[in-house]
């Protein structure tokens, strides 16, 4: 009898675990079909390309700001902050292995240990402190140039965050990410998916609406709205930077940067471009 | 009998009529600020509540929030409601501090309310 059941619980565990594999397969399915049916002309892989994979104009525009990179200063200070060794003598490479191209690629992650999702810049900071260094600020400046140098070190390497279908807890953090995502916040009442999903390929004052599919390809990116805030000088920022950004568009209290929310948000936003090519850093709007 | 009913019941009203409106006088300034200590208290309470379910809005309480404009002395400063209640019962203008105090109040109780609509969030396609 007692086999009996622990055969029924092993089996009902199992059909669990397959309904959630199935949950992350499901989801970038149907957000597949969906794209590709309201964008019939877009080609799967372009959708890297954000809102100029929508509109050849704008794309014209995108291709003679990447003719003139704005950011090669930034990311030659990024390799040289990777270069750099800490005050003990270690360095990132002790953190990620010394090979900077395999970096962006295994983030984020589930850390079974901790029950938490890893994010890249989140790890760089960890890195930091278990090296008694002072951990840079976590959504522009110094971690983006960073980032964005290992995430350029990556480009061409596909997109592909697992999400365990065997442990509960990185499926429940995938399930979180997927809520917020699709929840309604704010004095405006908006999701992201009401701008990425359902009104993605629309214009929103001047800005195109990007497709969620692709969008992470390109981060931490740089940004000609948050240049011009700084005359110029710098327009890089995180890909949770620009969660902040939108919680604050639709007049929500954004919550904090590398926090359990927005790196669960990122562990189902990133899952939604898996098989997308990394292109990173680019230039955006 | 209908006379004696009648001339009650102007007495009754009468009454709490000066009564209201002796309470009213009497209540001046110290009446403002207990009203906005209780229009703060519900707003706290209310924000806390949206906080709980994660349904905060930017200019409740955010303190990057630069929803009012606020004039302090020469200065004129950025804030959020909340703060702009603060600010101005500071400065002793109890009607626009229960002003700001109610707004928040208000944002609190409508971000709880959005947060717990959208318990069962998902893809509409």
């Amino acid at each position: 009898m007692k086999r009996l059941l622990i055969g029924a619980l092993a089996t009902l565990i199992a059909v669990g675990a397959t309904a959630t594999l199935a949950g992350q397969s499901e989801d970038l399915k149907a957000l597949k079909n969906y794209m590709q049916k309201r964008f019939p002309n877009v080609a799967y892989m372009d959708f890297a390309n954000g809102s100029y994979a929508l509109d050849a104009a704008k794309a014209t525009q995108w291709e003679s700001q990447r003719d003139f990179p704005p950011f090669l200063d930034h990311l030659d200070v990024g390799e040289k902050i990777w270069n750099t060794p800490f005050a003990n003598g270690k360095g990132f490479g002790d953190c990620f292995g010394s090979d900077p191209s395999q970096v962006r690629v295994k983030y984020p992650r589930w850390n079974a240990d901790t029950k938490t999702v890893e994010t890249l810049e989140g790890q760089i900071v960890a890195c930091q402190k278990a090296n008694g260094e002072k951990p840079l600020k976590t959504k522009k400046g110094k971690i983006a140039y960073l980032s964005a140098w290992l995430a350029g070190q990556a480009n061409g390497q596909k997109i592909n965050v697992v999400v365990p279908q065997d442990d509960p807890d990185a499926v429940a953090a995938y399930e979180a990410g997927r809520k917020f995502f699709y929840t309604k916040r704010g004095q405006l009442n908006m999701s992201c998916a009401d701008c990425h999903v359902y009104n993605s390929g629309m214009q929103a004052r001047g800005n195109l609406l990007s497709p969620v599919i692709g969008q992470v390809t390109h981060f931490p990116v740089w940004r000609g709205k948050w240049a011009r805030a700084t005359g110029g000088k710098d327009g890089f920022g995180t890909l949770q930077r620009r969660y902040d950004g939108c919680n604050k568009q639709v007049r929500a209290k954004p919550f904090k940067n590398l926090g359990v929310e927005y790196n669960n948000l990122e562990y189902f936003h990133q899952s939604m471009s898996n098989g997308q090519t990394i292109n990173a850093p680019d230039y955006r709007e | 009998m209908n006379k004696i009913t009648k001339r009650l019941t102007r007495g009754i009203a009468l009454t709490f009529l000066i009564g209201g409106l002796a309470g009213i006088s009497t209540a001046g300034a110290s009446g403002d600020e207990a009203a906005y200590k209780m229009s703060h208290e519900d707003a706290v309470a209310a924000l806390d509540m949206a906080k709980k379910v994660g349904g905060e809005w930017r200019d409740a309480r955010w303190k990057k929030s630069k929803a009012v404009k606020v004039k302090i002395g020469e200065e004129t400063k950025k804030m959020s409601h909340l703060a702009a209640a603060e600010a101005y019962a500071k400065m002793g203008d109890y009607e626009k501090a229960i002003k700001h105090a109610d707004i928040a109040k208000f944002q609190g109780v409508a971000g709880y309310q959005q947060a717990m609509s959208q318990k069962n969030a998902g893809p509409q396609f």
